[in-house]
């Protein structure tokens, strides 16, 4: 890793991290559980792998480069059933859009579904702002909520607490009894939640697909709190980035597989919700309005960029974060946003601008795990050599226009730091090729950096901090051939 | 508008315009079929369904389903049962048991009540043991059941009680997730009447976000049971 990349905020979390026993320790038992799952998952496909995966790659390729048409088809199937569909440019639309929404309806408690899109545009912030409860129903977003944190990873945002975290938070937080027992710990959430989805007045949740023929949203869950929050309260708002649509109902045939396959190896997930529009009678079951906001917030700029465009088919299943040899040292936090792990090094330089996630693509041996693992094939590696290259070539002058904090007082200090990198990285090179291209220069350079090592030891910044700088031989091989042969 | 403002953005960057034609949808796509009669989807699905956790069950007669609803209702207090207005099939089976003074029926006629009737159901259901229902589909190569409210009240009666007793026949059990979404596409062919929710259940409700060790139950039903009933 090139640390003059590394801004400070990235290494002090990984290094946190990384001398963090318990999150090891949970770390590893995640990867055990998943590693071991995938076999398994794959296996009982319905049908072969690798034919599933090109089919899915497929799908989005065609969705995305024709996704005004499939999102017009989509919002118009949607309103064509009852539904409301609002159309936001950026964070701030969607969040006035939904607490003007809840306002107007008198809403004090919004019970929310897993979403990572929600957590990208703070929605839950604004809620608050508004005089708006919301309240996270999936047990780990619940966890992470009571802690004030943000989740560690895209499926299981809780997986950095241990059972004694969980236990404590809930008899410190909601004056549970203590008790460490898994079942006991749900069933005393579960308790507590039935409440509260009976008094909610309004479900929110993402989408994990949109299906343009139909006007219908796709929801996957194994707790209930999806459907809870959708049944329950009298308003439903969904929130989805306009890279969710699929074209076809048929699609789902290989998008849920995949999906429940790559994320938690289950053949099939315990609940899809599959809502288009409203309730046709005021009698029967279910929310009486459902609204839709179709969300930008920076991927039409991704969308217009070719080399990075395919980051837009990314199904949010946390398969790569799963496999990723850093994420399972590091974990989420430490990624600093949302999105951790290879996607979330691809995403965040896009969305927040390549200035201040620059740590990001370089924070990767490039084994290519991600692109193996990924039900949709995205060359994670390819994008992120990519923006190593843009960064080195200064293309951070690009500002994705959703970071709101200006990049320009980091900009001057950033592009003296590089010009400095980058000639001593020239010199550097140089200095080498000099020495390899002379047997006397190596033989002199190879005798006095033994000496100087024997004498001082030998540093390398960023790499003899983790790790031992092998002593030379003594004598060195070329000093024995001469010896025994010459 | 802001429509036109982000769909003309994404125009721009995918090379279309307004006035681009549809695209030519993909090629089809589909699983190797298995062609699997009746008694080898039966079979499949329970196979699927008790290896998550559910109890699947065969009945042949009212009887049977009588006995098997009996013996989920809770001895140590008065019973509270849901049935949606779909359990038509078996309802002689069921309706024996219910009528019964210690236990109180909620039914979706209950929407239909002058006062507050959306608020009085939903905290009726919250105090339910059992909720049955009914299916319109199940996928046997993953033990799921398949419910369309159409006409029918039956997605909180089987999600809100803490048990979930499903009556199943046996003609309306498909291969795989691809034929089911053959047959759901012809309900969404009729424009005018699309159902707004399907839901598919698979097993009871679980989760593992601690410690990545499942814990059954968190928010929807603890226990799933099937009965299969119309066996050729």
């Amino acid at each position: 890793m090139d640390s003059q990349n590394l801004q400070p905020g990235f290494v002090e979390r990984y290094q946190r991290a990384l001398q963090n026993p318990q999150l090891q320790r949970a770390l590893a038992n995640v990867i055990e559980k998943t590693s071991a799952a995938r076999p398994l998952a794959m296996a009982s496909a319905s049908d072969d792998w690798e034919r599933l995966r090109r089919r899915a790659r497929e799908i989005k390729e065609h969705a995305i480069d024709n996704l005004d048409y499939y999102l017009e088809q989509f919002a118009l199937n949607v309103e064509r059933q009852g539904g409301n569909v609002y159309w936001a440019n950026d964070a701030a639309a969607a969040n006035l859009y939904i607490t003007t929404l809840a306002r107007a309806r008198g809403a004090r408690l919004a019970v929310k579904g897993k979403s990572m899109i929600s957590e990208e545009i703070e929605l839950n912030h604004a809620l608050k702002a508004a005089g708006i409860e919301a309240l996270e129903t999936d047990l780990g977003e619940f966890i992470v909520q009571l802690a004030g944190e943000r989740p560690s990873h895209i499926n299981m945002p809780a997986i950095h607490k241990t059972r004694r975290d969980v236990a404590d938070l809930f008899t410190e937080k909601l004056n549970f009894e203590h008790t460490e027992e898994i079942p006991r710990l749900a069933s005393l959430a579960r308790k507590l939640l039935r409440e509260r989805f009976a008094a909610a007045d309004i479900g929110i949740t993402g989408v994990n697909f949109a299906v343009a023929e139909t006007g219908t949203i796709v929801l996957v869950e194994n707790e209930g709190n999806i459907r809870m929050s959708t049944s329950l309260p009298r308003v439903h708002v969904a929130v989805m980035s306009i890279e969710k649509i699929i074209p076809a109902l048929a699609d789902l045939k290989v998008f849920l597989q995949l999906l429940s396959l790559s994320a938690s190896g289950q053949k099939a997930v315990s609940y899809v919700s599959m809502l288009s529009g409203v309730k046709r009678l005021a009698t029967d079951e279910g929310p009486e309005e459902f609204h839709v906001v179709i969300l930008d917030n920076g991927r039409s700029e991704m969308l217009a960029n070719p080399d990075l465009r395919e980051s837009l088919y990314c199904i949010r299943c946390g398969a790569c974060l799963n496999s990723c040899p850093v994420y399972q040292k590091i974990g989420g936090h430490a990624y600093g946003w949302v999105y951790p792990g290879p996607i979330g090094s691809v995403l965040a330089p896009q969305l927040i601008g390549r200035e201040k996630t620059k740590d990001l693509p370089f924070a990767s041996s490039l084994c290519g795990a991600c692109y193996e693992v990924c039900p949709v094939k995205i060359n994670i590696p390819k994008m992120l050599l990519h923006l190593r290259a843009e960064i080195k070539e200064g293309a951070s002058e690009q500002i994705a226009p959703v970071s709101n904090i200006s990049d320009q007082q980091l900009s001057s200090l950033a592009r003296l730091k590089q010009r400095i990198g980058d000639t001593a990285e020239h010199s550097a090179f140089r200095a080498w090729a000099r020495i390899m291209n002379s047997e006397r220069t190596y033989r002199r350079t190879a005798r006095l950096l033994r000496l100087v090592q024997k004498l001082f030891g030998l540093r390398v910044p960023g790499w003899t901090s983790t790790r031992d700088f092998p002593p030379f031989a003594e004598p060195s091989f070329r000093e024995q051939w001469d010896k025994e042969v010459s | 508008m802001s429509k036109e403002d982000l769909l003309n953005r994404i125009r721009a960057a995918v090379g279309r315009t307004a006035s681009s034609t549809a695209p030519t949808p993909l090629a089809p796509f589909d699983f190797p079929p298995a062609n699997l009669n009746q008694q080898s989807l039966v079979e499949r699905f329970i196979l699927e369904l008790e290896r998550v956790g559910g109890h699947v069950v065969l009945v042949h007669s009212s009887e049977e389903i009588e006995a098997y609803v009996k013996s989920l209702l809770p001895l140590h207090k008065d019973p509270v049962v849901a049935v949606s207005d779909s359990t038509s099939a078996c309802e002689p089976g069921i309706r024996e048991c219910l009528e019964n003074p210690t236990v109180r029926m909620i039914s979706p006629r209950d929407l239909v009540q002058v006062e507050a009737p959306a608020d009085n159901y939903k905290n009726a259901l919250i105090q339910a043991d059992l909720g049955i229902t009914s299916c319109d589909y199940a996928i046997a190569d993953s033990g799921t059941l398949v419910l369309i409210s159409s006409r029918e009240q039956q997605q909180m009666i089987s999600l809100v009680p803490v048990v979930h007793l499903c009556l199943l026949d046996a003609s309306r059990l498909v291969e795989n997730l691809s034929e089911l979404l053959l047959e759901l596409q012809k309900f969404f062919d009729r424009k005018d009447e699309t159902p707004h929710r399907i839901t598919l259940i698979t097993g009871p409700s679980r989760t593992a976000d601690i410690e990545q060790t499942v814990a059954i139950g968190v928010h929807g039903p603890t226990e799933l049971h099937v009965l299969i009933f119309g066996l050729q």
